[in-house]
C-alpha cells in the first residue's frame, strides 16, 4: 500500500452500509457475566502472589529477612531480587527490575514476592518480610535530575537490554529519552529575530491514572512441556511475549500469551508488571500463580500519564502570522523508562504543541527524565494531552495579547493543503480550517451574546492515525460460519465487532455468519496490539483484504460445486447467485456444506502500514468549544455548553465510534478539572478512587458532537481513528473559556477552583 | 484484609456484652461502607467484627409528641432522606442526608455508623449539630445521652466508650418558622466529599431580629464544628446583609482546616467564610422555612 496514493473510495455508499447500529460480538457474554477476565481465572493448584514494596523513594537494600514469611503456613515460595537478578522488564528499554536486588528507586518498587495458597496468606507473609534500607538522596524533580552534579539514578544503564535496535546516546545519564525536531531555519534564534513580537509561557501538567475499571491481573503457569502460559490483561500480547522472552531468556516460542477480555485500557494495559514475577514464582513452585492488583496498587505503582513542564516560545510577524515556535517539553519519567514503547523513549505527542498550524520554523525538544517517582507510561494521546494544553493555551494568550479574536487568529495560522506540520510531517488532508470554520458556525462564535461571568474558549488539534503491520486468517467452517482469526485483543473498543462488520460487508454475508476469534500468541497471526489508534486502520484493512480474497475463493468453489463456469457465481446478500440471477439463488449454508468437504477453505491477509520516510501521514483534526461560568468568589468553574467538531472517516461501528468521541471528551474533562495523581516526597497521595477523582455523570455539560466526514481515511472504506482525539483539546478549551469569563489565566492542570480563585485574586490585585 | 470472627448479636444488651468481652479486639459494623474500606486498607484490623444488622429496633424513625424526632442508629441515609418525618422536621436535614456519596452507598450506610465514623468531611454531622442533636449510648450500666458536639473528639475519634453502642439520634423540637439550610461545596466533582460544608438554622423574630441561630461547618477542622462566635454575633441582632457578612468573617479564626486535594488550608478558610455568608443569606431570604 505504501507509496501509492489511495483512490477515493465510494464513500457515501460505504457510509450507508455501516449506518445501522452494531451488535457487539461479545455483548451477550459481557452483560450475562460470562465473559472471563484474567482476574476470573481459577486453575487447579493455583497459588496467589503477594508483594512487598519499598516504602523508600531511593535506597540501597542492605538486607532482607524472609524467614518469617517462609515459615508462614500456606506459603510455597518467597523470592527476592537475588533470586531473579538480573531480570528487568520494559516495553522497549528493560530497566525495571522484576524485584529490586541492590537498590529501590521509588515508593512502590517491588522487593519481594510470595506465592501462597490464598491471597490473604501471600499478603500477610509479604508483610512479614523485613528489609533494611540505607537511604540515598532522592530526586523528585526532573530539573534537579538534569543538573550536572545530580546523582546518577541508573549507574548500570549501559547493561540494560533494548528491544529491536540500540539506544541512542544521551547527553545526561538521568535522561531516559531525548527527541529533537527542527524545521526551517537551523538556528531558531535567527527565525525569532525576524518576528515582530515573541511570546513565552510555561505550563505544568500533572500525572494522571487511566482509570480503567479492571486492574492489572495475570495468571502464569509452566506446563510439562516447559511452555510458559500467560493469561494477561496486556493489550499487546505479542509485544508482551517479546518482552517476557527478553526478561526471562526463554525463546518466544516457549511463551504463550493469552489476553482475553480486557476491562479498559486507555494505554495503561500496554505495560505488564505481575506477569514477570508470576513467572518466577511459577518456576519456583511448579504451580500456576495468579496476581490481581488492588486499585491502591494501580495508583501507587503502575504507569500513569507523565507529569510535564512545557516551556513555549512563539514569534509572530506584523500580520499576526506565526514565524517561529520553540517548545521545551520535560516529562517526569519516574524511576523507570519501561512504560515507553517508542525507540526514542519519549512521548512523541509532546511535539504536538501547535499540531494544527503552519509554522515555518520550529525547534521542538522533548525530554523524559529519571526521577525517584512512579514510572510514567502511555495514556490516551500520550504526550499530546500535555502539549495540547500548553500549545492551545499559549495560542489563546497570544491572540489576546494581539487583540485578535482567538478563532480568527487560529484560522489565519491554520494548516492548509500543501503545508507541512510543525514537526515537518507531510499531511495527507489538512482539515484544520474546515473544523475551525465549522466550529464557528456551530457555536455562533462572535455572534451569540453571553450572560455575565460566562466565557467561551476554543482549541484545535491534529493527531496522527497509527500504523503498523498485522494479519488475519479467514476460514469457512463446516457449520457455514466464517471465522476470522486475529491476534488483537478487544479492550472494550469494539475492534472485534468492527472486524465482523467489515468482513461481512466485503463478503456480502449476514454479519451473524462471521465469527471473530481472538487467538493467543500461539494460535493467531502476529499483531502489534491495540494502541496508537491503529486498530481500525490496520486490523480493519487486513480483515477487508482477507474478506476480499475469501470471497473470490468462495465464488470459485461455489461455481465448482454447483457445476457452473468460473465467474458465473457471485456471493451476494448471504446467498450464491448464479449468472444473471434468473437461475435463482442458493442458500449460503447449503453451498458451504459442499465446499467444506474438500480442502480447508482458508485465506490469510496482511496489512502493512508501517510508516516510512516522507510519505504523507494520515491525521484526524478536531476543534473544541467550551462555555463556562465562573463563580468569582470561589473560582468554581461550571460547564455550560460544549461543542466538539471532529474530522471523521467512514464510521464503521456507529455506537462505539460515538462512544469513543464522547467518552474521550469526558476523559479530557477529567484532566481539565479534577484528575491529578500527586506525589509528595516520592509518594502518591491518592491511593483510592475517592481521592483520585474521575468525572461522573453529574459533572458533565451538554455536549454536542458534530462530525465532518471525509472519504480519505486510511482504514477500510475510508475509516479514520476515533480513540485518541476528542480528549486532547478539552483542557485548553476550558482554560481559555475561564480566561474569557473572568480574565484569569490558569497555566497548571487541573483547573481547580482554588487555582482559578488564585488567578482571579492576582488580577484583582 | 485480616481474617476475623463475625459476631451477630440479637439485642443491644447482647452487643454491649460482646463489646465488653472483646474490648479493643472487636469493632462494630453497621452499614460497613466506611469500615470495610478501612479494613481492606488494613487501617483497622479487628479480630472480631460485631455486626449490628440484626438489631431491628434501631432501624426506625419516629416523631416524638413534642415535635422532635428520633432516628435509630441503623436507619440508612436513603431511608432518612426519604422519610416524611425527617422532611417535615427539617428539610435541610433530609438534604444533608441526600448529599452523601451515591444512592448505592446511601442505601447501605447508616446514620449511626456515619456519626461513629467521625469523619469531619461527612455531610450529616454539621446539620445534626445545628439541630442540637443528642445521642443515646447504651452501655453496661444502661443508657446515657451525650450532646453531639461533645461526641466528636478528633479525626475519627468519638466519646463512644469501648463497651458502648450508639442506639439513637434524638432531635429536639424546633421553634415554628425555623429556617434551615445545608450547603455543600465540592468543586472538583459533584461526587466528592465537601471542600467546605455549611449547615445552619435560624429563627427570626419581629424586625428580622435573630432570636436563635446555629451554625456548623464540615471539612474545616478535626471534627464537625459548631461555630458559636458567629452565633453570638448574630443573636439578638436585626439581620441585614452587612451584619451577616461581618459575622461570617468570624469563621476565619474558628476553623483549622488542613491542606489536601480539596484545597489548601487557606483556601478552605476563605471558602468557609464565603459559604457561611451564602448560607446565612439564604436563611435571611427564607430558605427551608418550616410552616408555622
Amino acid at each position: 500500500m505504501k507509496g501509492v496514493s489511495r483512490p477515493p473510495p465510494r464513500h457515501t455508499e460505504a457510509a450507508a452500509q455501516f449506518a445501522a447500529p452494531e451488535r457487539r460480538v461479545e455483548g451477550r457474554l459481557k452483560v450475562t457475566g460470562q465473559a472471563r477476565y484474567a482476574a476470573d481465572v481459577h486453575l487447579k493448584g493455583m497459588l496467589w502472589a503477594g508483594f512487598l514494596t519499598s516504602p523508600r523513594p531511593h535506597a540501597m537494600i542492605v538486607s532482607i529477612d524472609t524467614a518469617a514469611a517462609r515459615a508462614t503456613p500456606g506459603v510455597h515460595a518467597v523470592l527476592t531480587g537475588a533470586d531473579v537478578a538480573p531480570a528487568r522488564f520494559g516495553r522497549r528499554l528493560l530497566d525495571w527490575p522484576v524485584l529490586a536486588w541492590d537498590r529501590v528507586r521509588f515508593i512502590g518498587d517491588r522487593v519481594a514476592a510470595v506465592a501462597a495458597e490464598t491471597r490473604a496468606i501471600a499478603e500477610e507473609a509479604a508483610r512479614a518480610i523485613e528489609v533494611q534500607y540505607e537511604d540515598l538522596p532522592a530526586i523528585f524533580d526532573p530539573q534537579e535530575a538534569l543538573r550536572e552534579s545530580a546523582l546518577t539514578l541508573h549507574p548500570d544503564a549501559s547493561q540494560y537490554a533494548f528491544l529491536s535496535g540500540t539506544r541512542a546516546p544521551l547527553p545526561h545519564p538521568n535522561l531516559q529519552g531525548y527527541h529533537l525536531v527542527q524545521k526551517g531555519d537551523p538556528d531558531i534564534e535567527q527565525a525569532f529575530a525576524r518576528a515582530d513580537r515573541v511570546f513565552e509561557h510555561t505550563f505544568t501538567t500533572p500525572r494522571q491514572h487511566h482509570g480503567y475499571l479492571e486492574p492489572h491481573a495475570a495468571v502464569v503457569w509452566i506446563d510439562p512441556d516447559q511452555i510458559v502460559h500467560v493469561i494477561s490483561t496486556n493489550k499487546a500480547p505479542f509485544s508482551l511475549r517479546a518482552q517476557m522472552a527478553a526478561t526471562t531468556g526463554l525463546p518466544p516460542e516457549r511463551i504463550v500469551v493469552d489476553s482475553g477480555f480486557i476491562g479498559g485500557d486507555f494505554g495503561g494495559k500496554g505495560l505488564s508488571f505481575d506477569e514477570f514475577a508470576c513467572y518466577f514464582l511459577a518456576r519456583a513452585t511448579g504451580r500456576p500463580v495468579k496476581a490481581v492488583m488492588t486499585y491502591a496498587d494501580e495508583l501507587l505503582a503502575t504507569n500513569p500519564r507523565h507529569a510535564a513542564v512545557l516551556k513555549l516560545r512563539t514569534g509572530v510577524d506584523r500580520d499576526e502570522r506565526l514565524v517561529a515556535h520553540q517548545a521545551e517539553v520535560v516529562f517526569n519519567g519516574g524511576a523507570y523508562a519501561a512504560g515507553k514503547p517508542l525507540p526514542s523513549l519519549v512521548m512523541e505527542g509532546g511535539l504536538a504543541t501547535l499540531s494544527a498550524y503552519r509554522v515555518p520554523n520550529t525547534r521542538l525538544e522533548v525530554k523524559t527524565v529519571y526521577t525517584n517517582t512512579v514510572p510514567g507510561g502511555h495514556m490516551r494521546s500520550p504526550g499530546q494531552v500535555q502539549a495540547g494544553f500548553a500549545g492551545e493555551s499559549h495560542m489563546d494568550m497570544i491572540a489576546r495579547a494581539l487583540g485578535m479574536d482567538p478563532l480568527k487568529f487560529r484560522l489565519l495560522n491554520a494548516l492548509r493543503p500543501g503545508d507541512e506540520g510543525p514537526a515537518g510531517e507531510a499531511i495527507r488532508e489538512p482539515r484544520a480550517v474546515e473544523v475551525l470554520e465549522a466550529l464557528g458556525r456551530e457555536t455562533g462564535w462572535g455572534v451569540k451574546a453571553l450572560p455575565p461571568r460566562h466565557g467561551r474558549g476554543i482549541a484545535v488539534a491534529a493527531r496522527h492515525i497509527g500504523g503498523g503491520k498485522t494479519s488475519v486468517t479467514l476460514r469457512l467452517r463446516r457449520d457455514a460460519t466464517i471465522e476470522v482469526l486475529t491476534g488483537v485483543p478487544d479492550q472494550g473498543s469494539g475492534a472485534h465487532t468492527l472486524i465482523r462488520r467489515v468482513a461481512a460487508a466485503v463478503l456480502s454475508v449476514d454479519p451473524e455468519r462471521v465469527v471473530v476469534t481472538r487467538g493467543t500468541t500461539a494460535t493467531a497471526p502476529f499483531d502489534p496490539g491495540a494502541g496508537a489508534s491503529r486498530v481500525t486502520h490496520i486490523v480493519g484493512r487486513a480483515a477487508q483484504a482477507g474478506a476480499a480474497l475469501l470471497k473470490e475463493q468462495l465464488e470459485e468453489l461455489a461455481a465448482e460445486v454447483l457445476d457452473y463456469p468460473l465467474g458465473d457465481v457471485r456471493l451476494e446478500d448471504d446467498s450464491f447467485v448464479v449468472g444473471d440471477g434468473s437461475a435463482g439463488r442458493r442458500a449460503f449454508a447449503e453451498v458451504a456444506e459442499r465446499m467444506t468437504r474438500g480442502a480447508p477453505v482458508e485465506v490469510s491477509a496482511t496489512h502493512d502500514a508501517t510508516s516510512h520516510g516522507s510519505e504523507p501521514r494520515d491525521f484526524n483534526f478536531a476543534a473544541w468549544m467550551v462555555e463556562v461560568r465562573v463563580d468569582p468568589d470561589t473560582g468554581q468553574v461550571f460547564l455550560q455548553d460544549a461543542v466538539l467538531v471532529v474530522d471523521v472517516g467512514t464510521i464503521l461501528n456507529p455506537i462505539a465510534h460515538r462512544g469513543q468521541l464522547d467518552g474521550g471528551w469526558v476523559f479530557g474533562l477529567g484532566g481539565a478539572l479534577m484528575e491529578e495523581l500527586p506525589v509528595e516526597e516520592g509518594k502518591v497521595t491518592t491511593l483510592n478512587l475517592g481521592e483520585y477523582k474521575l468525572p461522573t455523570g453529574m459533572d458533565l455539560p451538554p455536549l454536542r458532537t458534530v462530525a465532518l466526514p471525509t472519504a480519505l481515511g486510511p482504514g477500510p472504506y475510508g475509516a479514520k481513528m476515533a480513540g485518541e482525539l476528542s480528549n486532547v483539546g478539552v483542557a485548553p478549551a476550558v482554560a481559555n473559556a475561564v480566561a474569557d469569563a473572568a480574565g484569569a489565566r490558569v497555566m497548571t492542570l487541573p483547573l481547580t477552583a482554588e487555582r482559578v480563585r488564585r488567578a482571579l485574586s492576582l488580577i484583582r490585585g | 484484609m485480616r481474617s476475623f470472627e463475625y459476631l451477630q448479636p440479637r439485642s443491644v444488651p447482647e452487643a454491649v456484652a460482646l463489646r465488653q468481652e472483646h474490648g479493643d479486639e472487636a469493632h462494630l459494623l453497621a452499614g460497613g461502607t466506611a469500615m470495610v474500606l478501612l479494613m481492606k486498607q488494613d487501617m483497622v484490623r479487628p479480630s472480631y467484627v460485631i455486626s449490628l444488622r440484626a438489631l431491628t429496633a434501631l432501624k426506625g424513625i419516629r416523631g416524638l409528641g413534642d415535635g422532635g424526632i428520633e432516628i435509630g442508629a441503623l436507619v440508612t441515609h436513603r431511608q432518612a432522606e426519604r422519610s416524611l418525618d425527617v422532611q417535615n422536621y427539617c428539610p435541610a436535614l433530609a438534604e444533608a442526608f441526600s448529599r452523601v456519596a451515591t444512592v448505592r452507598i446511601r442505601n447501605q450506610a447508616t446514620v449511626g455508623g456515619n456519626l461513629a465514623h467521625a469523619d469531619p468531611a461527612q455531610d450529616p454531622p454539621p446539620m445534626l449539630l445545628a439541630l442540637d442533636a443528642t445521642l443515646v449510648l447504651a452501655g453496661p450500666r444502661g443508657e446515657r445521652t451525650v450532646p453531639l458536639d461533645a461526641f466528636f473528639v478528633d479525626y475519627f475519634q468519638t466519646a463512644l466508650g469501648p463497651d458502648e453502642v450508639l442506639t439513637t439520634i434524638r432531635l429536639p423540637p424546633l421553634p415554628a418558622g425555623t429556617r434551615s439550610v445545608y450547603l455543600k461545596y465540592s468543586p472538583r466533582s459533584a461526587d466528592d466529599f465537601a471542600t467546605v460544608a455549611v449547615a445552619a438554622r435560624l429563627w427570626l423574630g419581629p424586625g428580622n431580629t435573630c432570636e436563635e441561630v446555629r451554625l456548623a461547618l464540615g471539612s474545616v477542622d478535626s471534627v464537625p464544628l459548631r461555630v458559636t462566635s458567629v452565633e453570638r454575633a448574630l443573636t439578638g441582632q436585626p439581620l441585614t446583609p452587612r451584619v451577616v457578612r461581618e459575622a461570617s468573617r468570624l469563621v476565619t479564626d474558628a476553623v483549622h482546616p488542613i491542606d489536601d486535594l480539596r484545597g489548601s488550608a487557606s483556601y478552605k478558610r476563605e471558602m468557609a467564610c464565603v459559604w457561611t455568608e451564602r448560607a446565612l443569606t439564604r436563611l435571611l431570604d427564607g430558605a427551608g422555612a418550616l410552616s408555622p
